[in-house]
């Protein structure tokens, strides 16, 4: 008994720090540049027990619409988390929304394979929620700031119900 | 002694070097059928830092500013799949339209597009360099038809026996663009548009809504009106949408192309 554990502690361990995660994030981009979402990044780290993406810009159909200081992607397997820090707009939808010092964290457990929770907060308020995988289905609830509960993003996006502003929506 | 450090490499080897390595030639197999080796060689998303203030509809239309040619430039092979839509002459301010795959940029003298700059503009071309190699690109002969097209609409009978219907051009002032800049909140409670995508890319701007009284009712905007181009250009990506967005403020006019029912007509907004 105590042999297997040991061989399955150091095979865990093995998939962690041997894992290509460099070519998994360029996979992933790959990916996501079929749905027109474009990550570029300064720098990117492996550092065995995460991946460090740093100075990173995101596009969406060529529309620069974040900058993002740091992500720190940790692929743990028994449980999995993207850090984002210091997220604001990028210069193209700055006048349309102006975030400053966002942060985002998304993670998924082993123990709940098929929800990815989401947190974030910023000069937007807090936001936080789900993505059901299984149904698609991702459904957030936001406690505006003062500002962004004016804008008209919000007022598209979220509805008001008994648990707060909530915006439901399924992804394809 | 030999015997205990004999079993301490054995433990080594069953326990931590046999599943680093097991797992080490899984990773390999999976990486070398699934995965990408290297970043995408994505092209950086469109140079949208450009500056200009005029009438871009009218302004590239002007014949009478034909620049003498200087030099005889050394012509090599055309940069393919770009297609000069216009040129800008004002001395240092002279710029060009240039439309690829990705949609439409505006580059200045000494700009770099995709590994190429820009060193010299003419009336009905451009000329790019590139490890001292020069290149060519002439004037899109479709886009000039367009244009020209577009600029003659204003003419009541000329619209007519194109099949357009003619609009005086609207006039709106820099200030009113920049409330309208600095409250976007404003535009929506007038106007509600919703993008219309074919095969995922997208195919114009459906206007649902359209307040009356307001602007963009005095504009000539109609619920139901699709909006397929501005400035003779279709619009294929909200990055062109958000580049007259983000630079309405050095504008003096544009032009949209819109579809009403079977028929198209162009607004054309002058901002002063």
């Amino acid at each position: 008994m105590k042999k297997f554990l040991f061989i399955l502690l150091s095979t865990y361990l093995a998939l962690i720090f041997l894992m290509p995660k460099e070519q998994l994030f360029y996979t992933l981009k790959a990916v996501l540049q079929e749905r027109k979402i474009t990550i570029s990044q300064e720098g990117l780290k492996d550092r065995l027990i995460d991946l460090k993406i740093e100075d990173a810009k995101l596009f969406y159909d060529g529309i620069e619409s974040a900058r993002i200081k740091s992500i720190s992607v940790k692929p743990w397997l028994i449980y999995n988390s993207a850090v984002a820090k210091d997220i604001s707009s990028g210069k193209d939808v700055k006048r349309v929304f102006d975030l400053k010092d966002g942060f985002v964290r998304i993670s998924q457990a082993l123990w709940y394979p098929f929800v990815v929770k989401i947190e974030a907060e910023g000069n937007f308020g807090k936001v936080w929620g789900s993505l059901k995988l299984k149904e698609g289905k991702i459904k957030l609830i936001c406690e505006p700031s003062k500002n962004f509960k004016r804008s008209q993003i919000f007022r598209e996006l979220f509805r008001k119900r008994d648990e707060g502003y909530v915006y439901e929506s399924l992804i394809k | 002694m030999n015997r205990s450090s004999n079993k301490l490499l054995k433990n080594f080897i069953i326990y931590l070097l046999f599943p680093f390595a097991i797992v080490k030639l899984m990773y390999a197999v999976v990486s070398f059928l699934f995965l990408s080796k290297d970043d995408i060689t994505s092209k950086t998303p469109q140079n949208l830092s450009y500056h200009y203030n005029l009438n871009l509809f009218g302004k590239i239309l002007e014949s009478g500013n034909d620049k003498p040619v200087v030099k005889q430039m050394e012509t090599a092979n055309r940069i393919k799949d770009i297609k000069l839509k216009g040129t800008y002459l004002e001395n240092e301010n002279s710029f060009i339209v240039i439309e690829d795959h990705l949609g439409t940029t505006f580059l200045h003298k000494g700009e770099k597009y995709v590994g190429y700059t820009l060193i010299e503009i003419y009336d009905n071309r451009a000329v790019f360099d590139k490890n001292g190699v020069h290149y060519d690109v002439v004037i899109d002969e479709e886009s000039r038809n367009k244009r020209a097209f577009s600029k003659g609409s204003t003419n009541a009978k000329e619209s007519a026996q194109e099949g357009m219907e003619p609009f005086e051009p609207v006039t709106i002032s820099h200030q009113e663009v920049e409330s309208y800049i600095k409250n976007p909140n404003k535009i929506w409670k007038n106007i509600r548009i919703q993008e219309i995508r074919k095969n995922g890319r997208i195919d114009g701007f459906r206007v649902n809504y359209v307040k009356k009284g307001s602007f963009f009712d005095i504009s000539g905007l109609k619920s139901g009106d699709v909006i397929k181009g501005i400035d003779g250009n279709e619009i294929k990506s909200l990055s062109d949408v958000m580049k007259y967005y983000n630079n309405i403020n050095n504008l003096d006019g544009l032009t949209l192309s819109i579809l009403r029912g079977d028929s198209e007509i162009e607004l054309e907004f002058s901002i002063n």
